[in-house]
């Protein structure tokens, strides 16, 4: 009885030895992740960290697309993973105004076709972000303001008619001469 | 031949409309990017099952709205359907949009139609307020995180350790703990290396003997003792030649016993903490 209470209180010290050192281990890396973080809002550019958790990823993406980087700051949010939505939607949410940004200066120099799909890419980044997080107001703002400028139009083959999905039964074409398919 | 034409018309009554009741999100006061959920009850007779694949796809259904998930769930007279629609429709002012609906099947055949619904949407600005930059809203804050929860964990378990541990050396008789009296032997044992004379180690023991056994313990209390302290009966021959070499050294009865006193003590002492 007493050598199984010793092998006991051995385990027991030995598990939360190991707990200690592991919950050591990860606030180390907290620490870390938010001292990259505070360097990042101060504006100077940090390596990612093969183990930057989402926050870190945000600030990565935040002060990418802050100076235009676009293509890297995509990179950094396919890396965030799905666990934390409302960064997520964040993130998203910078790109649109990365995007919203380059459209103005398209703008103001006068190329207003160059205006219009960058335009639309933002409309698309705002309107991942109120998928990911429907309430996210700052989106619903940045997307009606984008919305005034390029307007949402309907598809022209779809005017004045559902979705295709809606009608299934339609499968024959409407080619002449080709009736029901038929020869 | 006629009976069989018959037989091809008989199950058409079977493929009657099932009863279907939705409730639909409110008609007013939707924004864009809102969500609208709409539940369908549809009752379903016995045998009858909902075709999965005859199910609306989420998907961007129109250039202004989302279907962004259908969930099913079978209740005890057929099937409940939720229906998580998204407006993005922008607004100029408010205006009533309309949600198409959708055909499904069933497992007999029949069709029947998945209701759609409409609802009226406002603008978020007001119909003047101009799209210049200085309008856009600015970009998030950066989000440190949030350490405590980190700190408070490798807090308890420094703390678990330290009670752990602590656990451990009381029941070892380890220092701070070593001066137990629940302890005898091992205090003895830990006592008799700083010995070196053979009669003070003798008596150093048989007070821990004493100790060990509640009250003075003498040869012929050994039985007894054992009796009360299993665990000590691997030591039984030792403690008895032990007690007779005593009866040699003190009352010079009885033929002299040579025995380690100290490495007897340390043993009891094994024993004493479990490690034995």
């Amino acid at each position: 009885m007493r050598r199984l209470v010793c092998i006991a209180l051995i385990t027991l010290a030995l598990v939360f030895a190991g707990a200690t050192v592991w919950r050591g281990y990860v606030l180390w890396m907290v620490e870390r992740d938010n001292a990259d973080i505070r360097a990042l809002a101060a504006g100077q550019n940090v390596a990612r960290r093969a183990t930057a958790n989402p926050n870190a990823l945000h600030a990565h993406v935040l002060f990418l697309s802050w100076r235009d980087n676009l293509p890297e700051a995509q990179e950094m949010l396919a890396a965030m993973g799905t666990e934390r939505p409302d960064l997520l939607a964040e993130v998203h949410f910078a790109i649109g105004n990365a995007q919203m940004r380059a459209a103005y200066e398209q703008i103001e120099a006068n190329r207003l076709e160059d205006a219009v799909p960058a335009v639309n890419l933002a409309k698309a980044a705002y309107r991942e972000a109120l998928r990911i997080l429907p309430d996210y107001r700052d989106a619903k703002v940045n997307l009606d303001l984008a919305m005034r400028l390029v307007r949402d139009m309907p598809r022209p083959e779809a005017e004045g008619e559902d979705d295709p999905e809606n009608r299934p039964r339609r499968l024959w074409t409407d080619l002449p001469g080709l009736p029901r398919g038929a020869p | 031949m006629r009976w069989l034409l018959l037989g091809l018309l008989l199950p058409l009554p079977v493929l009657a409309q099932p009863r279907i009741v939705a409730e639909n999100p409110h008609g007013y006061g939707w924004w864009l990017g809102d969500e609208l959920v709409q539940h369908i009850r549809i009752d379903l007779s016995d045998g009858v099952s909902l075709d999965p694949a005859s199910l609306p796809r989420p998907r961007r259904v129109d250039y202004w709205l989302d279907l962004r998930g259908i969930s099913a769930r079978e209740t005890r007279d057929g099937i409940e359907l939720t229906l998580s629609w998204q407006n993005f429709y922008s607004a100029m002012e408010p205006k009533r949009q309309e949600v198409p609906s959708s055909p499904i099947r069933l497992s007999n055949g029949a069709e029947a139609v998945l209701p759609g619904f409409s609802f009226v949407t406002s603008p978020i600005r007001p119909l003047t307020a101009p799209s210049s930059p200085d309008q856009l809203l600015p970009d998030p804050e950066f989000r440190l995180i949030d350490p405590y929860p980190h700190r408070a964990g490798l807090v308890g378990a420094v703390f678990m350790f330290v009670a752990s541990f602590a656990a451990l050396a009381w029941h070892q008789a380890w220092w701070p703990f070593h001066a137990r009296p629940a302890r005898p032997f091992t205090r003895a044992a830990r006592r008799l290396r700083r010995l070196a004379d053979p009669a003070m180690q003798r008596r150093l023991l048989h007070r821990a003997l004493d100790a060990a056994f509640g009250k003075v313990m003498i040869g012929e209390d050994l039985s007894q003792f054992l009796a009360d302290r299993p665990e000590f009966a691997s030591m039984a021959d030792r403690l008895a030649d032990f007690f007779h070499g005593s009866d040699a050294a003190f009352f010079g009865v009885g033929p002299v016993v040579e025995g380690d006193v100290a490495a007897l003590a340390r043993d009891l002492s094994r024993i004493e903490r479990g490690q034995r």
